[in-house]
């Protein structure tokens, strides 16, 4: 089975074909070849986990264009690299943390949230949309999310692929690890969840987290507050998680959505996060609680 | 400052500019825990950001250190973040502010 990335702005849409292009992925065996039968429009949540995917599986992928060679598709660039990335060239990024110690890996991910979100905006070459959306949004949209990897996912790697359009003045970043899930995760923890769809339910709606403080359970905030920013008329965002066989998504047009992947799972965690230009400053703390 | 004082340089120490996650408040919980001295400075000079998840945590712990921790330097936004953690009912702009609203979401099957 071929690959298909089509041109649809709508994410939702955008969602659905890459669970139909994972669902094609994974029934090939690894070490084997694919190849995209049409590239309409490139988006970080089309081909980042494409990418994660066929390199953790040793999958060739043939007729990739000139645009994927130059965001190093699939293999993407490790964070060690950051100081090569230009101001036209931003490539997949890469966190291995395979090899790395407790410390390591703590290291190679405070350095991913502490200079991403400044590679990310000098990459944005519109003055206005960097004003009005500040330096707050990008640290805390990939802050939280890069956390929640370095406290739960117990990945080997961990990817961010974002990307800016000036013509609609939109960004979207999507990141993704390949651990253990929300719901192994939240199992080890001692929570009470069942299957992925559950535990996904019960992190969106009751904001169930796997952290303990002093001997109790502690609320989850990074994604109520991640939604709280991108879900609203300032930002126009949307957000979409992934996780095993089970997704959520929501966007500020008042979609909200559980999904259900039906001859597919994601072994870690997707994540993805749209934005556009707000009409005027964003004050992130009338978003966090 | 007294020579009972330990000053620490959050920028400097960390090597970085915002101080984005649990991890490093664990690591300079335990700094501050196994130092000798009595009161310990956090100076924020030149941290740009600090997240909800390293403030709350390091706030949650200071109440259990048995030392003198004074926060310097930070700037507004960071100073912004830190009175918000220490808010528990504080109420945000949420499209879904309620358990009630997500139970309206249509179930989608892909």
């Amino acid at each position: 089975m071929s690959l298909h990335i089509g041109g649809s702005w709508d994410p939702l849409e955008r969602i659905k074909e890459l669970v139909n292009n994972l669902r094609a992925l994974s029934s090939i065996p690894d070490g084997g070849t694919t190849s995209f039968s049409t590239i309409d429009f490139i988006r970080p949540v089309s081909i980042l986990p494409i990418a994660s995917y066929a390199f953790d599986h040793n999958i060739t992928i043939q007729n990739a264009n000139s645009y994927l060679d130059s965001i190093e598709f699939p293999d993407g660039t490790n964070t060690s690299e950051f100081n090569k990335i230009g101001q036209t060239y931003f490539p997949i990024t890469k966190a291995d943390l395979k090899s790395a110690s407790r410390d390591g890996r703590e290291e190679k991910l405070r350095f991913l949230s502490d200079q991403y979100p400044k590679l990310l905006r000098r990459n944005i070459d519109d003055q206005e949309f960097l004003d009005r959306v500040g330096n707050n949004v990008f640290y805390l949209l990939i802050s939280e999310m890069v956390d929640n990897i370095m406290e739960h996912s117990e990945a080997d790697l961990a990817y961010i692929f974002s990307q800016f359009w000036p013509a609609n003045n939109s960004c979207e970043i999507c990141l993704l690890d390949n651990g253990i899930g929300i719901y192994q995760s939240l199992k080890n923890a001692g929570r009470s969840v069942t299957d992925d769809m559950d535990a996904l339910e019960k992190v969106i709606r009751q904001h169930l987290s796997a952290k303990d403080e002093f001997g109790s359970q502690k609320r989850g905030t990074g994604i109520k507050n991640t939604i709280n920013l991108l879900s609203n008329n300032e930002l126009n965002g949307y957000f979409c998680v992934i996780s095993g066989n089970a997704g959520y998504f929501i966007d500020n047009n008042g979609r909200n959505h559980f999904i259900n992947l039906t001859q597919v799972s994601w072994n870690g965690t997707i994540i993805c996060m749209g934005f556009q230009k707000p009409p005027k400053h964003v004050d992130i703390y009338e978003y966090i609680r | 400052m007294s020579i009972f004082d330990k000053h620490i340089n959050l920028q400097k120490e960390f090597d970085v500019s915002a101080l984005n996650n649990r991890a490093t408040a664990k690591k300079l919980v335990k700094s501050i825990q196994s130092s000798w001295v009595n009161t310990v400075v956090l100076d924020f000079s030149d941290i740009e950001f600090a997240s909800r998840s390293f403030l709350d945590e390091l706030n949650s712990h200071l109440p259990h250190i048995e030392k003198e921790v004074k926060k310097t330097n930070m700037n507004a936004s960071v100073r912004e973040m830190d009175e918000l953690v220490q808010q528990p009912n504080r109420q945000a702009h949420s499209p879904l502010n309620n358990s009630e609203s997500y139970s309206e979401s249509e179930l989608l099957t892909f």
